[in-house]
């Protein structure tokens, strides 16, 4: 279900802008040649509270900037538009975001991906994908406790799998990889660079059902799934060269 | 191919001069970044709570109780027992003990054991903590036969706490691979003669710093991950809950089917005994899915550096002993 809620979204991502494009004027399907440049941009994302209560974007709630959302992230990034496509993309980008910036052990996290921009008449519509790597923030981990009146502890651990490892520092599994795509819409007036879109984070979490007895006899039930997770950015970038 | 360029007539901000646009786009971009910050910063989720608000808030005591885990670690001393058995009963009677965690000396057998059992009596659940010193033992296996005698009704023992780092360095030290030799011995021990006896906790690493995972992944890797899940516990001490994110990777792959304890968590603040539990408990629970935290400690002295995580204080004084925020919150009582 997950991967078909996937493929639709990736398709939704990739085909609509293509088509939209298509639809326009055909003044420039690509950058102009006075559009390229690299770009140095702050960004700030918006995550949503309770990843567990809804796993896809069918169910993502309305009220966006209400009390269910309180992770707030802060990215910079820097990027590099072609002077003429390449491979019919349109530039490259790198960049680090720290989601929850009380915690310092937790929630870095570098990116690297490469877009494709399509000039519209008014703003560009630009498709994304890459690869984030890095230590998630623990917000994403919760585990809900029932203790029952017999002596049955039950117990469920959703968090994110660390599939990489942070070399130098600490344990072994201490980092996630994951790929991305992102959906925005760009203005650059001047020197300036104005974003904002969706990014969609492909990540697998583990969902660890517990249950102790009052005996100590445990039983498990161990599942995993690849969620994706959304946030809401803007960004605004200033020309460098 | 070449793509069409449209000219446009530029627009106000572009007639103006490139250095006012410079200054402009670089105030701009410093006025994005420093409202970007401070806006992230208002989703800080703050560990520690309002600082001792009383316990005549209702509210505040019902989400406190809610977050409370009902065990405490009390220090085996025999000159805290009419207190210690007061206080303890006064939070049974709340709901708000369960399990208390002893420590079984080597020094002090026959008065510990008075004490330990004084406290078994009220009818809490105790987990025995094996003390480092038994761990030099070269016989450790006749030890666990005479601790297991002196306590038939201890279920749950942890072997040593925090071994490679509260030893003083003056006297014998022990490394993790030496302590997971005798571990292994201990494991095996209990499996073979004592089947179903016991539950057997490993070392308290440290929850802060790198130290403690890469302490337990070490164990992991020489054998804790080959033991039974259902006949071993992960113990950790976490005295700092948020920066468990070392842990956080191994519970969840190499340790993933065993159980976690925090068997020692505090603030060294009676004033931040109650926000730590409204703030930190819960994220110990989350992050390391510990099924119970014990609270460091019921008495940690009357000075020195133990006594602020202390739930009461001058046992000595017994009936008029002091008692800290936390405490009167979770009974109910006011003094």
């Amino acid at each position: 279900m997950t991967l078909r809620r996937l493929a639709f979204v990736s398709t939704l991502v990739l085909v609509l802008p293509a088509s939209l494009a298509a639809q326009q004027p055909r003044q420039a399907d690509s950058p102009s040649q006075d559009g390229s440049g690299t770009y140095l941009k702050l960004g700030l994302a918006h995550w949503q509270r309770n990843i567990f209560d809804s796993q896809s974007l069918s169910q993502w709630r309305g009220n966006l900037f209400g009390s269910d959302f309180d992770l707030t992230s802060a990215a910079l990034e820097i990027e590099t538009y072609f002077d003429r496509p390449h491979l019919q993309l349109s530039g490259w980008f790198v960049g680090y975001r720290k989601d929850a910036l009380r915690y310092s052990d937790s929630g870095h996290m570098v990116h690297a991906g490469l877009f494709r921009s399509f000039n519209l008449a008014v703003f560009e519509l630009r498709t994304s994908g890459g690869v984030e790597w890095g230590v998630p923030s623990l917000n994403f981990d919760t585990t809900v406790f029932d203790d029952r009146d017999d002596g049955i502890v039950r117990y469920n651990h959703i968090f994110p799998v660390k599939n990489a490892d942070i070399p130098f520092i600490g344990t072994k599994r201490d980092g996630a990889v994951y790929p991305f795509i992102e959906l925005s819409v760009v203005q650059r007036p001047g020197r300036f660079l104005l974003e904002g879109g969706m990014r969609i984070n492909i990540v697998e979490f583990r969902f660890d059902d517990y249950e102790v007895d009052a005996a100590d006899e445990i039983t498990y039930a161990f599942t995993e799934k690849r969620l994706l997770l959304p946030y809401l950015f803007v960004n605004l970038g200033l020309k460098l060269f | 191919m070449s793509s069409s360029i449209i000219i446009k007539p530029p627009a106000p901000w572009q007639r103006r001069g490139p250095q006012r646009r410079n200054r402009v786009a670089l105030f701009l971009l410093v006025l994005f970044a420093s409202t970007s910050i401070s806006t992230a910063c208002e989703d800080r989720r703050s560990p520690l709570g309002p600082s001792d608000p009383g316990s005549s808030n209702p509210r505040l005591a019902l989400e406190v109780t809610q977050q409370w885990s009902p065990y405490v670690g009390v220090q085996v001393t025999g000159e805290a027992l009419e207190a210690y058995q007061d206080a303890l009963s006064l939070l049974l009677r709340s709901g708000q003990l369960k399990g208390v965690r002893v420590e079984i000396s080597r020094g002090s057998l026959a008065a510990g054991a008075r004490v330990i059992k004084a406290i078994g009596a009220l009818g809490v659940e105790l987990l025995g903590l094996i003390s480092n010193e038994y761990l030099f033992d070269q016989d450790i296996e006749q030890v666990i036969d005479r601790i297991f005698a002196m306590y038939p009704e201890i279920r749950y023992f942890q072997v040593g706490n925090e071994i490679t780092t509260i030893l003083p360095t003056s006297g014998p030290t022990m490394t993790i691979e030496r302590y997971m030799a005798v571990f292994q011995r201990i494991y095996d021990h209990v499996q073979t003669r004592y089947p179903g006896r016991a539950i057997l906790l490993t070392q308290s690493t440290l929850g802060f710093s790198l130290y403690g995972p890469t302490e337990l992944e070490t164990m992991a890797e020489l054998g804790l991950a080959d033991m039974d899940p259902t006949k071993v516990i992960i113990a950790i001490n976490d005295y700092e809950p948020q920066s468990a994110t070392q842990y956080v990777g191994l519970l969840g792959s190499t340790l993933r089917r065993y159980r976690v304890w925090v068997t020692e968590s505090g603030v060294a603040n009676p004033d931040a005994h109650i926000g730590f539990v409204q703030g930190g408990y819960p994220l110990l629970r989350n992050y390391l899915r510990a099924e119970r935290i014990y609270w460091f400690v019921m008495w940690g002295g009357d000075s020195g550096s133990d006594t602020d995580f202390s739930l009461i204080k001058n046992p000595g004084s017994y009936p008029d002993y002091w008692t800290s925020p936390l405490f009167r919150l979770l009974t109910g009582s006011s003094n």
